[in-house]
């Protein structure tokens, strides 16, 4: 890309975040009381509560200096985990205690005229102050919430988390890229890029700001690792190879091509391993370790073109897990145990989408 | 160095008030992104006290401050595990005795704008989206270490905080640049993602 490219992305970049209601709200509000606002949702009630369990609107008032409290006392947030909510308010006070004020709560308007009040619907974070609605850019598309998603200094904890909250139920927009069908049945021709940015783009938001997360552009045989982390000022290099197995189509969308099963994973593993190596070869005292991450989206007997399937099958290699037998290329101290990222089908679309599966 | 010894100090038990540990080159960085707020408010490099380089890989480091912070780890005031650090309860109380001192206002005030980066987005969005800072940004492609103050990105880091300045009046808290700064960034990245450059 031209650097008069990026420029004028910069450019474009700076004016967005002028025109945005951020520095209206950042600059009228105290500064304090929003910092107290977002360590609350990032280190308590996020941590509590994950925002996809929110099905209407979240509401949280800062209630100003000295007032009286309001609503039941919340004992204990992380008695909320994993429930579903629908309509919440809350009101956090001076002493950092929290009271449920649903019921209680009036307009936002009136509740924000003397107070900052957060509010989260829709994958939206807002904050209101003296009665006006300022909206919060998104720009960490790893989190629902711009204030949710915890900070990880391991990155295998990462990789977990990432295989639950994101490829799981395939939320992750870049993620989406990979599929065929909106039944989630086959990936489309060719889905490393998709597959590897999304964790990527996961890693790189989410990972402590001592990581760096760079992808690996010479993808070939010789260069089989897709994403580098590095670890502190590169005393550790951590090599994330990404492979898929499952079913893929061809680039015409007309027939399914590809079928890749344990073997496929098996040849991976042994890449890495020899990857490893050389490398190790190049850079020296540096500590290398290799993580292999699987993207599994095996059904059970598909055919293309056929449009429905029992929900069994389709779920059948859920728990089932890859067969690498006794690999000496996984039994190295410098890989990790692989990550296996299963990705469900959607199991309502799949009849529904006929014509595309 | 009397600037590098208070920052190290400031931030080491700013970054354990917020994830209770932290990693070496976080301690670098938000001192980098404390130096941009500086220079934002109209500091001159040479007031910062102390330089900081881009390493290969564009993160930005300072040898000042790592002697610094060598010297907290052999005392004991901050301790190591699996290289993450984590400050002592009575190393925070200086800290805090210090950040409320008048002659450190300044100074502790940039180190706090800094870190209300981290506490709006996160550490690692943090560190992803000062990989678009221009600065850091021509160290990497440059693929060598350069003193990032006397880079040629640093013109172009001035023009940008002098559209910004139009939006954050003289006297408004040093947060707001640090925040709209990263905002800036983090938009950035997002739009090299669409444009399919990484």
């Amino acid at each position: 890309m031209a650097s008069t490219n990026l420029d004028s992305i910069f450019d474009a970049s700076l004016d967005a975040i002028i025109d945005s209601k951020l520095p209206k709200l950042l600059l009228g509000c105290d500064m304090n009381a929003i910092e107290r606002v977002v360590h609350f949702l990032r280190h308590k009630l996020y941590v509590a509560i994950d925002p996809r369990s929110i099905s209407g609107t979240l509401s949280l008032r800062l209630a100003p200096s000295g007032a009286s409290p309001r609503g039941t006392q919340f004992a204990d947030l992380n008695a909320l985990t994993g429930e579903a909510i629908e309509t919440m308010a809350l009101e956090l006070h001076d002493n950092g205690r929290l009271y449920d004020v649903t019921g209680l709560f009036g307009s936002v308007e009136a509740e924000s005229a003397n107070a900052v009040v957060y509010m989260y619907a829709n994958k939206t974070d807002t904050i209101w102050f003296s009665g006006t609605r300022s909206v919060i850019p998104a720009l960490n598309d790893t989190a629902d919430s711009q204030f949710s998603g915890n900070t990880f200094f391991f990155l295998a904890e990462a990789i977990r988390e990432y295989a639950h909250t994101h490829a799981l139920n395939s939320t992750c927009f870049i993620l989406q890229g990979a599929w065929h069908d909106d039944g989630r049945l086959f990936l489309r021709a060719r889905p490393e890029a998709p597959l590897r940015n999304s964790l990527k783009q996961f890693l790189a938001n989410r990972l402590a700001g001592g990581f760096s997360v760079e992808l690996e552009q010479n993808v070939d045989g010789s260069h089989p690792v897709d994403i580098r982390v590095i670890k502190e000022l590169k005393p550790r290099l951590m090599l994330v190879e990404v492979k898929w197995i499952g079913d893929s189509v061809n680039e015409a969308g007309t027939a399914s091509t590809v079928s890749y099963r344990d073997q496929r994973a098996i040849d991976g593993a042994n890449q890495l391993a020899t990857y490893i190596d050389a490398q190790r070869s190049q850079v020296g005292h540096v500590e290398i370790v290799g993580y292999y991450v699987i993207f599994d989206a095996r059904r059970k007997g598909l055919k293309f073109g056929q449009t429905t399937y029992p929900e069994a099958d389709l779920r059948h290699y859920r728990d089932k897990e890859i067969l690498f037998g006794d690999l000496a290329s996984l039994k190295r101290f410098d890989v990790e145990t692989p990550f296996r990222i299963y990705m469900e089908p959607k199991i309502g679309v799949v009849g529904s989408k006929a014509g595309k599966v | 160095m009397l600037e590098a010894k208070i920052d190290c100090i400031l931030l080491s038990a700013a970054l354990c008030k917020e994830n209770e540990q932290f990693m070496l080159s976080e301690l670098h960085l938000f001192a980098y992104l404390a130096c941009l707020v500086g220079l934002f408010q109209g500091w001159s490099v040479s007031q910062w006290g102390y330089a900081f380089w881009g390493t290969e890989d564009g993160a930005p480091f300072s040898d000042a401050l790592q002697q610094e912070f060598d010297v907290l780890v052999e005392c004991g005031a901050v301790l190591v595990t699996e290289s993450l650090y984590r400050c002592e309860s009575e190393q925070i109380r200086i800290a805090d005795q210090l950040a409320v001192m008048s002659s450190m206002a300044d100074r502790s005030g940039l180190i706090d704008a800094s870190l209300s980066g981290l506490r709006f987005y996160g550490s690692g969005f943090v560190r992803n989206a000062m990989n678009s800072d221009p600065v850091l940004s021509n160290v990497r492609k440059a693929h060598s270490g350069r003193n990032l103050m006397i880079e040629e990105g640093m013109a172009l880091l001035h023009s940008h905080f002098e559209k910004l300045r139009r939006v954050v009046p003289p006297g408004s808290s040093p947060k707001v640049p640090s925040i709209l700064w990263l905002a800036t960034l983090g938009e950035v990245n997002k739009r090299k993602e669409v444009h399919g450059e990484h």
